[in-house]
């Protein structure tokens, strides 16, 4: 192999490395397009754990923060602050409400479009 | 709303509780028909009499003929008597226990407590288990004479109302969990189970435990039933 191509695959690889550096950052800072839920004080045992596209609800939330973050910015309407056996059902009431409102995004019965195996792969390798 | 979506919310919601209620009904329907229709004089058993031994001979008939190896008329065909336990594990349990289920009901219900879910993977197992026993009894009545003999159209209803739910769930959960098609095909396969089940050879969902609680007070009743040491000393 030409030493050329082998510096432009390894800057290839030094870019790529540095989107995804990038991008564990913004993770990190609350602004990724996709977070993992899990401050609602329910323990994710009998689903997977649900990924969030964060940046893409702001904007169907019209930059209103408030809409799911009443006191703390990183707690979803302080579901964590109910009664346990109330959290649950409130949590999937408060995210359905808005799908059932805004025709748009799934509803109760679509389980694993929330719950997806595949989102919590794919936000999960990109970590690693 | 789309109106794929407004169907999804009926059929989950209160379109779902208006298919319990008359799988419900219709079952408590078929209990008290059957009760109605014991005729002591006709059957030849004293139903009123003896309750210290035919109530324990009902509850001996039925548990027994839930164990897959207790009575002789299991014993007799193993391999179908597995394959029918296996079957039936299932059709009782998922339905029943699938976290999705479990879930829908509560909010349906406006409830916060609801019965224990299976783990995913255990619900899927159970499931695959129940479809290949449904394609197996399906085969079985296709091939074996005294089946072909026997089988009308009801069975095949009940084959079928039985495993369009398991199929369609199962691909939800197996290849295409974000499909609201696939989603809508499940529910109204779901709901038509509940609303034809009372109405067809389904029914046996209650029916089996009337027969055998019949049964069970005749054999204790006048026979050498259960409850009389097994075997009647003539
Ligand atoms: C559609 C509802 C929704 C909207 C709108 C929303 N968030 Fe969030 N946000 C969430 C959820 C859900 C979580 C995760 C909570 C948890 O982990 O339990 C979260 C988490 C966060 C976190 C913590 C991130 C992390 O990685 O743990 C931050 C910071 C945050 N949001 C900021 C904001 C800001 C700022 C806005 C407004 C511009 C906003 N959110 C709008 C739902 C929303
Ligand atoms: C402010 C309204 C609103 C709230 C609150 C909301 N959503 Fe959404 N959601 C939407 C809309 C609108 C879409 C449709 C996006 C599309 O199809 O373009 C959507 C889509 C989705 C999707 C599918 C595709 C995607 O973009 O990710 C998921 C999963 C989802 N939401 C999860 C949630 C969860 C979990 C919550 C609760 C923590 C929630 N949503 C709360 C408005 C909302
Ligand atoms: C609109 C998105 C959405 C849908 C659809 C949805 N859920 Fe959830 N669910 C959530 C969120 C968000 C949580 C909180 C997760 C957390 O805190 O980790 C949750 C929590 C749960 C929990 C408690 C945590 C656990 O894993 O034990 C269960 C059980 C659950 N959901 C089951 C279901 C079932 C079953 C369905 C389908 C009937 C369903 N969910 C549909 C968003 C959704």
């Amino acid at each position: 192999m030409k030493t050329a191509s082998i510096k432009r695959i390894a800057f290839s690889l030094a870019v790529l490395a540095g989107i995804l550096f990038l991008g564990q950052q913004a993770q990190a800072d609350g602004d990724a397009p996709f977070i993992k839920i899990a401050k609602t004080g329910i323990s994710a045992e009998k689903m997977p754990a649900v990924v969030l596209s964060h940046e893409a609800h702001i904007k169907h939330a019209d930059d209103d923060c408030s809409v799911c973050h009443t006191e703390a910015e990183d707690k979803y309407l302080n579901i964590d602050t109910l009664a346990p056996a109330k959290r649950q059902g409130a949590v999937h009431a408060a995210c359905a409400s808005c799908h059932i409102q805004k025709g748009k995004g799934p509803l109760l019965a679509q389980c694993s479009s929330c719950h997806s195996q595949q989102r919590l792969a794919n936000l999960d390798s990109k970590k690693k | 709303m789309s109106s794929l979506q407004q169907a999804i919310s009926f059929l989950s919601g209160t379109g779902m509780l208006i298919a319990l209620a008359v799988f419900v009904l219709g079952c408590l329907f078929h209990v008290i028909r059957y009760i109605g229709g014991l005729d002591a004089k006709k059957d030849r058993v004293a139903y009123g009499y003896h309750a210290d031994r035919s109530v324990p001979g009902i509850f001996a008939s039925i548990f027994k003929w839930l164990l897959p190896c207790a009575t002789a008329g299991w014993r007799s065909a193993p391999l179908t008597t597995f394959i029918f336990f296996c079957m039936h594990a299932g059709c009782v349990l998922v339905p029943l226990f699938v976290a999705g289920h479990v879930v829908l009901l509560k909010s349906a219900l406006g409830i916060e407590a609801g019965l224990p879910m299976l783990p995913l993977a255990v619900a899927d197992v159970l499931a695959a288990v129940t479809i290949a026993g449904v394609l197996i009894c399906a085969v079985r009545r296709l091939v074996s004479p005294f089946q072909k003999a026997l089988t009308s159209g009801a069975d095949w209803l009940i084959l079928f109302l039985t495993g369009a739910p398991f199929v369609s769930g199962f691909l939800v959960r197996v290849c295409c969990p974000d499909s609201a098609e696939l989603m809508l095909v499940h529910l109204v396969c779901g709901n038509l189970f509940l609303l034809l089940a009372p109405f067809t050879k389904l029914s046996h969902i209650v029916l089996f435990f009337m027969s055998r609680a019949q049964l069970g007070m005749e054999y204790a009743i006048k026979r050498g039933g259960q409850t009389r040491g097994g075997v009647f000393d003539w």
